[in-house]
């Protein structure tokens, strides 16, 4: 016979003793808020490609160009850089995705109707580069066709330079030229609808979900151990009401995190958590894995510190393998059938979408029955083998 | 010192041993950084898959074509595909086969040679932004070559204010092609002083972990203490400072072992470059006296091994998201690059990314190794002054 009073009171101990341990407190609401902090600044930083730009003083032609990358519709990064070396070092570091060096008399040059002025474009042969100096030499090209058509003129026309430079840069917009007509098609991107902290929010959700779980798995070895479970078996108390409270134990320690990091990051962070009843159905059936993996971990480990180390390792793995560190769109395609495998992918993903295209319940019942099945098995498995731990 | 070697010899002992203390310093590092690896892929890589459609034929459709769009195929850096029709370009950009598509109109030839205004369509993916800019940017470079005969011709005629003739209009164009042009982009290769994504991640986890692996040394004296094996070794002819040198070295001597073993299997399984074997020494050793610098001192402000192992992971992790462990920090803000030089990770990161390159030389590391001796000396050396108190006789 199982007694829900007493389930109920093995997992209020189990909680309340998670949230007094003042050396988990750091684990729990410290770390989860820094990274998701820190993520929010990577994410809201920049996207675009960052070109560094050295650009001689008082120069205003090479001013216009300039201008004229800032403004470009490629929506370049463009930070200007004291010197050429200082430029290749960022460039090198891959602080800089390339670099362009206007030389000094590049305006005097171009002034003088004669020769060619080099530009030096700096770029490695990994990263953007290449799609980035397309941008470039398109900027390049447009003060190559003013000069050019400039220089053709004066001498035709019999008019000094400078007046055919400026006629020419008049009437560069009045050619007929060639025009562009760009439209963008496809779905919107998997992060449409994220504010700046959406992404690290919903990754550290189910990353600490499973990991609170994990390190604190040591803590039912501890249990056993101490004797605490013999003791609580010597009582009228059915192995089946022990290993259902210890269940309910892992279970609302994962969903206290959960809790924790919804409630703070939906209040501090502004984040917007798409559909309450589809969201809190996934956390919870999350949890039911979590908790589940845990119990199994905490029945299986011989010792607190085998627990919790390989805790640690398992809950970080799994967590990057499952999409919690680097998003599941951009992982190879072996690795995302790999992450099928877990709950993580389907739980987050699932949150996801929720965020994304405001969508309920009914767009989400796959993850939910993928997760429920999952969490069924894990506690089911770690049912059994706590029982035996319990009673061997 | 002899007393403090036999110390951290028999620590290290006990700690070669323990398979939980085994997992946290070689394993798990390893594990993490074989997945990250795995899951990473190339995708820092540009590539952009280009359809076209030459609705045209044309001679100016032609140059578009092979020499515009096609020399960046030729760079490596696109493949190109041809179809007939626009609906069929429409429908690969649609159905993720290609970034971006090009339409280039029929009569587009004889327009430009008329001088009328022609418009090349462009079809990109969502997803494909960078492609999809760099495409523009092809058209728009053929597009200023198209732009800068007919701007001569304009410029001439609005200066002179007489209308040209077909033969002054054919030989101004002519004019302006054979022209040496006056602008040009040479290209200057930089060496990409950056790690491969398997040797960013390789390392990141290798001093993360290392963290760990040399604060076992500190940690474990208050297990001593709490267990009178302290008391018993102070009762015989020991200084109390040589125990205290005594752990320290064995955290030392922990983390060199650690940071061995994984730079050797990193290299070995998922072929990480870690650079020239002195600089790479050099930095692992600044690493490893960093880390037990500051597990030292973080150490010194707890009672119980509890409070210490718990306070040191803390420490650990914070330092390791701020230094780049889990994302390299030269794609981030500039802010998150700044914080990174406060942390040894940072700094570690950096060196090794200096050892890379096709000029560079292990001395290049050294820089980075000096500030991480200094941390781990400064650091450590006020952690040591204030774990006296730890092996003081009660």
């Amino acid at each position: 016979m199982i007694d829900p009073r007493k389930v109920l009171e093995i997992g209020r101990v189990n909680l309340v003793m998670q949230v007094r341990d003042r050396a988990d407190l750091f684990f729990v609401f410290v770390l989860p808020t820094i990274i998701v902090i820190a993520l929010g600044l990577q994410f809201g930083g920049t996207t675009a490609a960052r070109l560094g730009v050295v650009s001689p003083v008082g120069d205003s032609s090479a001013q216009q160009l300039v201008q004229a990358l800032e403004t470009s519709t490629a929506q370049l990064d463009v930070r200007t850089m004291p010197d050429a070396p200082t430029l290749r070092s960022r460039v090198e570091h891959g602080q800089l995705e390339a670099g362009l060096v206007i030389p000094d008399g590049y305006g005097a040059a171009l002034a003088s109707g004669r020769g060619t002025v080099s530009l030096e474009f700096i770029g490695t042969d990994g990263s953007l580069t290449t799609g980035l100096r397309a941008t470039v030499e398109a900027e390049v090209s447009q003060v190559t066709a003013v000069q050019t058509a400039a220089r053709v003129a004066a001498s035709a026309a019999g008019v000094p330079l400078a007046s055919a430079q400026a006629a020419a840069a008049k009437a560069y917009a009045t050619v007929p030229g060639l025009a562009l007509d760009t439209t963008i098609v496809g779905q919107q991107g998997q992060f449409a609808g994220f504010s700046q902290f959406t992404f690290g929010a919903s990754t550290q959700l189910i990353l600490f979900m499973f990991l609170t779980s994990m390190t604190n798995a040591g803590r039912l070895v501890y249990t056993r151990q101490l004797g605490v479970s013999r003791r609580m078996l010597s009582t009228p108390s059915s192995v089946g009401t022990i290993v259902a409270g210890e269940a309910l134990g892992r279970y609302l320690v994962a969903m206290f995190q959960a809790a924790y990091i919804v409630g703070v990051t939906a209040l501090a962070f502004r984040v917007s958590w798409g559909d309450p009843l589809a969201t809190t159905v996934l956390i919870a059936l999350f949890g039911l894995c979590a908790a589940g993996v845990a119990m199994l971990l905490g029945a299986l480990a011989r010792n607190p510190s085998q627990a919790s180390s390989l805790g640690v390792f398992a809950g970080l793995g799994l967590g990057a393998l499952g999409g919690c560190m680097i998003p599941f769109s951009i992982m190879p395609p072996t690795m995302q059938q790999v992450a099928r495998l877990l709950p993580h992918s389907w739980a987050l993903l699932g949150i996801q979408s929720l965020i994304s295209d405001g969508g309920g319940l009914a767009s989400v019942a796959t993850n939910a029955a993928v997760l429920g099945a999952w969490g069924a098995v894990a506690m089911g498995l770690a049912a059994w083998r706590l029982r035996r731990a319990l009673t061997a | 010192m002899r007393i403090a070697l036999l110390i951290a010899a028999k620590d290290l002992r006990q700690r070669v041993r323990d398979r939980s203390a085994l997992l946290i310093a070689v394993v798990a590092p390893l594990g993490l950084a074989f997945i990250f690896a795995g899951l990473l892929g190339n995708t820092t890589e540009f590539h952009a898959a280009y359809v076209v459609a030459n609705l045209d034929g044309g001679q100016l459709a032609q140059v578009l074509r092979t020499d515009v769009i096609g020399g960046m195929a030729a760079a490596g850096a696109a493949t190109v595909t041809d179809v007939p029709t626009e609906a069929e370009a429409r429908a690969a950009v649609d159905d993720g086969t290609a970034d971006t598509a090009f339409v280039i109109p029929a009569g587009f030839t004889a327009d430009i040679e008329a001088g009328r205004r022609v418009t090349l369509t462009l079809v990109g993916a969502r997803q494909a932004v960078l492609q999809t800019a760099a495409a523009e940017a092809l058209g728009r470079q053929f597009g200023d070559g198209v732009v800068t005969a007919q701007l001569a011709v304009v410029t001439t005629a609005g200066l002179t204010g007489a209308t040209l003739g077909a033969d002054q209009v054919q030989a101004l164009t002519a004019q302006a092609a054979s022209m040496a042009a006056p602008v040009t982009l040479t290209d200057s290769a930089a060496p990409l002083r950056q790690l491969s994504l398997a040797t960013y991640f390789a390392a990141s986890m290798a001093i993360m972990f290392l963290f760990f692996s040399s604060s076992f040394g500190i940690v474990s004296l208050f297990e001593e203490r709490r267990r009178g094996t302290l008391a018993r070794v102070l009762a015989g002819p020991v200084h109390p400072g040589e125990v205290l040198i005594g752990k320290t070295l064995a955290g030392v001597g922990s983390g060199l072992l650690a940071m061995t073993v994984l730079v050797a299997a990193t290299t070995l399984l998922i072929h990480a470059d870690w650079g020239p074997p002195l600089g790479v020494a050099a930095l692992a050793i600044g690493a490893i006296l960093a880390a037990a610098g500051i597990a030292t001192l973080v150490a010194s402000f707890c009672r119980t091994a509890e409070a210490a192992s718990a306070a040191t992971s803390a420490v650990a992790i914070t330092l390791a998201v701020l230094g780049g462990s889990f994302f390299p920090v030269s794609q981030a803000p500039d802010i998150m690059g700044t914080l990174a030089l406060l942390t040894p990770h940072g700094w570690f990161m950096r060196g090794l990314g200096d050892l890379h390159g096709t000029d560079a030389a292990w001395t290049d590391a050294l820089g980075p190794a000096a500030v991480l001796v200094a941390m781990g000396v400064v650091l450590g050396g006020i952690g040591l002054l204030r774990a006296r108190k730890l092996v003081a006789i009660q």
